[in-house]
């Protein structure tokens, strides 16, 4: 009996395993497309509304996308705090520190990153082309990431599971 | 070291160091503009003295983060006012902005690379232009303020605003600028009287259309006439009998009466007074004209 719940924990926790590593990549694509959202609203404010950027943060921490309004909250948090420093300075530092809470992937944070440079610093036509280049790049690392969701992530679960019955296979 | 509140509250819009360094800065109730220019230390303008601050040469990329930072991080929502060359920030203080312009369809559109900035510091001097009113003999007296820049026209229409606001006549006031009244959350950050309605961030010509429409004022003020559309926004006013208070840039009455657009605003024989502002030595003095008869020959 004690070994048989032996060898299903082990087959669990392997499978546990495989499975974590498919939903990571899963995040991942997840966090891509909710960033993609952010910046198609935050460029119809821009180039509709002209609205400002704070009010921009502030809409955008009402969006029913979880990913979109945990990471736009806690960049008006920081804006709020009103310490003297820039907006693109915290833009980065918000993404950065909210990367692994949601998901994104170190490349697709790394290209959202840049928008720092013209973010707020610009008119409305410079700040639009700026963030269409970034949507751009990100779309096409927002495919890289969803193919090897598609290629790897099945192959993770099926890694995991086999080790498991391998592992059980090799105790008994 | 005696703090000002107004210029704290201007030296909010620059990067942390040099808020510091500004901020611990003696005689802060004097400066009226503090002048920064790309690869030059920041400077400061007195009763129209500019003194050069110890400090480290500001580069354009600070530059550009000052302007970044007084529009709350959104320069596109200024692009209208920017393509006057200027914001308006919080408190009514106005950054004028120089550079490079951009020209599209033969108008300028905005400003890049930005080479220089002035920040002036809007305050609310109580006792500017003292023993000057509007109203005399019960009844209102249109009036034009003209002097240089820089000589506070702004300052003394505000006082002669809140005057005759709060000795009960209704007053409108056309703030194209936000640097009259300069409304937050729609309460004037400055007091212009108890008596005051405020149309601020549209041309004077509509907001004087707006006022005369709905607000019936007694009074209508407007700062800086300096276009056709301007003129036409007084000549409104002269037609549906409403006292005016108007600012211009002019030297003296002889320097108005030489540009056309100001012939133009006297020949509507609306103002009946004009008060030249000048400076003897550090104090600025008030010197009123009478203008009504001249106008009406």
């Amino acid at each position: 009996m004690l070994k048989l719940l032996g060898a299903v924990m082990i087959f669990g926790s392997c499978a546990a395993l495989g499975l974590s590593a498919r939903q990571q990549l899963r995040r991942r694509v997840a966090a891509a497309d909710a960033l993609l959202l952010a910046l198609t609203l935050i460029m119809s404010e821009i180039e509709c509304r002209r609205a400002t950027l704070p009010d921009i943060i502030a809409e955008l921490t009402e969006n029913e996308n979880e990913a979109v309004a945990r990471v736009f909250l806690a960049l008006q948090r920081r804006l709020r705090e009103q310490n003297g420093l820039s907006l693109g300075y915290l833009w980065c530092a918000n993404l950065r520190d909210m990367r692994e809470e949601i998901g994104l992937g170190n490349q697709e944070c790394e290209i959202l990153c840049q928008a720092s440079n013209f973010l707020g610093r610009y008119d409305a036509s410079e700040q639009l082309a700026g963030l269409r280049q970034i949507s751009r790049r990100l779309s096409t690392s927002r495919e890289v990431a969803a193919q090897e969701l598609t290629n790897k992530g099945n192959l993770y679960r099926t890694c995991g599971i086999a080790m498991g019955i391998l592992v059980v296979l090799v105790l008994i | 070291m005696k703090t000002d509140k107004a210029f704290q509250q201007a030296a909010e819009c620059m990067p942390p160091l040099l808020r510091m360094q500004l901020e611990g800065m003696e005689e802060q109730t004097e400066i009226e503009e503090l002048r920064l220019r790309a690869g030059r230390p920041p400077g400061v303008k007195a009763a129209l003295e500019e003194r050069v601050l110890d400090l480290e040469p500001l580069s354009a990329e600070t530059l550009r983060d000052i302007l970044s930072r007084a529009a709350r991080f959104s320069v596109h929502s200024y692009a209208e006012s920017l393509r006057y060359g200027y914001i308006t920030l919080a408190g009514g203080h106005r950054l004028g902005v120089c550079g490079t312009a951009v020209v599209e369809n033969g108008e300028v559109s905005g400003i890049r690379n930005i080479s220089s900035l002035n920040l002036r510091v809007a305050r609310q001097i109580r006792d500017a232009g003292e023993g000057l009113e509007l109203v005399s003999d019960g009844r209102l007296h249109s009036t034009l303020l003209i002097s240089p820049p820089g000589l506070g026209k702004t300052t003394l229409l505000r006082e002669l605003i809140r005057r005759t606001s709060d000795a009960g006549w209704t007053v409108g006031v056309a703030d194209e600028r936000c640097e009259i009244a300069a409304l937050s959350e729609g309460v004037p950050q400055f007091d212009v009287g108890r008596c005051t309605d405020v149309i601020e961030g549209c041309s004077k010509q509509q907001a004087a259309l707006m006022l005369l429409k709905t607000m019936s004022p007694a009074l209508i003020a407007l700062d800086e006439i300096t276009s056709p559309g301007d003129v036409q926004a007084v000549g409104l006013c002269a037609h549906c009998g409403v006292s005016v208070v108007a600012s211009a840039h002019a030297k003296d009455l002889e320097d108005l009466r030489r540009r056309a657009l100001y012939r133009e605003l006297l020949a509507l024989h609306l103002f009946e007074r004009v008060i030249i502002v000048s400076l003897d030595g550090e104090k600025r003095t008030y010197h009123v004209e009478d203008i009504k008869e001249e106008s009406e020959c």
